[in-house]
């Protein structure tokens, strides 16, 4: 077999594959939008839910969900950039280096219902916060936290080495390098990780299926010790117990929020992910 | 008299593999030192040990003394950052930041004494003054730095350095990536700061050696081979060393 007609082969199974990749999608999309296309209107978004979803819409659905992403990032964004700025600007010897790294990217692989089980046993339990909207923050903030700090250390080591050096020969420290060049030239990266970050606790449903959500009764929670209703929990029941076609329908349309959602964050995560601050300013 | 910089016995390694061994130099306050030899015979290292700028980088090891004013440069407790300050250091290719001109030339000021910011304008004209700088950028000092050529950004980058007032200056090669016109230009400004300054020069252009510096040190595979006035190390090379790495230099 000539090397040519090898190339060709792996090259036609590539585009079958990516072709493939892209049909599915489309079919994922194209199913949900079909079926819970009929659910949206101005009173699916702005209504609460009744009739145990039949009628109404997902209003306090929504607003927990945006909550709990909110919450998430707010605490994962602060920690991951500490982590990230640490590991590469603090940590000088090569081999605490690279196991950091490894720890990070492995977090990234830990399946989420772990991240649930444990956050509920040390933040729900022994830190007594039980089934609430803390804890799933807490749980959600660990969970998103590699996520983004793997965009945001990405975007530091893409640094020349130079624009340090050329810093630090003036006399700045660490620090001031840090704040003056190495933040700004990674704006894009954080600004990309959290929307990541985002979209990932968006999608997230293990983890805080049953230490952070409630189903029926609730709305926004008046106290951190409170659960949300969620869309992603909102969905699992009704799809679960519902016999009418009409909760049914409203199950679709809450999917369709959530995708819609997700898939929005990603997409502005593309547009600035790859850009470089330091190149935009000129 | 303390000279300006005293280098003793000195062994640098990366990861266990030597680079400079037991090199000894001394240079006097206000006077220009080139270091001339082949590439990778450690050269750089050498400059860049004396402002601990190797400090970052992995398996680095240095033995020995290395003075800068008297004052031991690997002291435990030095504050490295008034260090680099009084030994400003001038890289082969200028990195500008993507700020203004005036915004570069006054980058480590604004860090380390943003009290005096009311004076910033004053401090940076005189001293694009003196790197010849100032005529040519007088009308734009607003705009991006990374837009000037490299010969003005080289400049630039000097003139940067100038503004935090340092005693010493160690410079890499740094006409080596500009064309002959503005590294003419470089080695002009060079002569003019030797008034002020005490010099550390690398280069590659042996032109340049004689025409600067006031001593030669010739470094070959980490070692200093030979060192003296600049006239005496081109004119009577005592080692064979030597006159065979000037003869080759010449050549090229
Ligand atoms: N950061 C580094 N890590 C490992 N080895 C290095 C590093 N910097 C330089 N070296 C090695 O040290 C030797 C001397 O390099 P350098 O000081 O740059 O020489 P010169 O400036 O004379 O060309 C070379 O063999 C080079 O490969
Ligand atoms: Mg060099």
């Amino acid at each position: 077999m000539t090397r040519g007609f090898l190339e060709k082969g792996v090259l036609a199974g590539l585009v079958f594959m990516t072709g493939f990749a892209v049909f599915i999608f489309a079919l994922v999309l194209a199913e949900v939008a079909v079926r819970g296309g009929g659910a949206l209107n101005a009173g699916f978004f702005l209504e609460e839910a009744r009739d145990f979803g039949a009628a109404g819409g997902v209003r306090y659905q929504m607003e927990g969900t945006l909550l709990l992403m909110v919450g998430a990032a707010a605490l994962g964004l602060p920690l991951a950039l500490a982590g990230a700025l640490f590991q590469t600007e603090y940590v000088d010897a090569p081999g605490l280096k690279r196991g950091l790294r490894l720890l990070v990217y492995s977090m990234n692989g830990v399946p989420t219902i772990l991240f649930g089980l444990l956050g509920y046993l040390f933040f729900g339990i022994t830190l007594g916060a039980g089934v609430s909207w803390l804890t799933g923050v807490l749980i959600l903030a660990i969970m998103i936290l590699p996520t983004i700090q793997v965009s945001v250390q990405e975007a530091i080591e893409a640094l020349p080495e130079q624009y340090r050096e050329a810093a630090g020969a003036l006399g700045l420290s660490r620090w001031q390098v840090v704040r003056s060049i190495v933040l700004p030239h990674c704006l894009y990266g954080i600004v990309t990780g959290t929307l990541l970050g985002l979209a990932r606790a968006a999608g997230e449903t293990a983890a805080i299926l049953f230490t952070a959500t409630a189903f029926s009764g609730a709305r926004f929670p008046e106290a951190m010790s409170d659960p949300v209703p969620t869309l992603q929990t909102h969905i699992l029941v009704l799809a679960q117990e519902a016999l009418n076609p009409r909760t049914i329908e409203n199950a679709w349309g809450a999917g369709l929020v959530l995708l819609c959602l997700v898939f929005s964050l990603i997409a502005l995560s593309l547009v600035f992910r790859g850009r470089l601050s330091m190149e935009f300013e000129r | 008299m303390i000279p300006a910089i005293g280098i003793v016995d000195v062994r640098v390694a990366y990861n266990g593999k030597p680079v400079l061994d037991a090199v000894s130099a001394r240079v006097r306050k206000h006077s220009a030192v080139a270091v001339i030899g082949p590439s990778g015979t450690g050269k750089s290292t050498l400059l860049r040990t004396l402002s601990r700028m190797n400090d970052r980088v992995p398996g680095f090891k240095v033995e020995g003394k290395l003075r800068v004013g008297g004052e031991d440069v690997y002291a435990k407790g030095l504050d490295v950052c008034r260090l680099r300050r009084k030994v400003g250091m001038i890289f082969q290719t200028p990195c500008m930041f993507p700020k203004s001109i005036f915004e570069n030339v006054i980058f480590g000021l604004r860090h380390q004494e943003p009290a005096r910011s009311k004076e910033f304008p004053d401090i940076a004209q005189q001293v694009l003054r003196r790197v010849f700088l100032w005529e040519e950028v007088k009308d734009r000092l607003h705009k991006p730095a990374p837009n000037l050529s490299l010969g003005q950004q080289q400049r630039l980058a000097i003139a940067r350095t100038l503004a935090v007032e340092p005693d010493i200056l160690l410079l890499d090669e740094p006409t080596s990536s500009l064309d002959p016109q503005s590294a003419l230009a470089i080695e002009e400004l060079i002569l003019s700061l030797k008034k002020d300054h005490t010099l550390l020069l690398v280069t590659h252009q042996l032109a340049q050696a004689r025409r600067v510096s006031d001593e030669t040190i010739f470094l070959e595979a980490g070692r200093v081979i030979e060192s003296g006035p600049t006239e005496a190390v081109f004119g009577r090379p005592a080692h064979a060393a030597t006159r065979a790495y000037l003869g080759r230099a010449e050549e090229a």
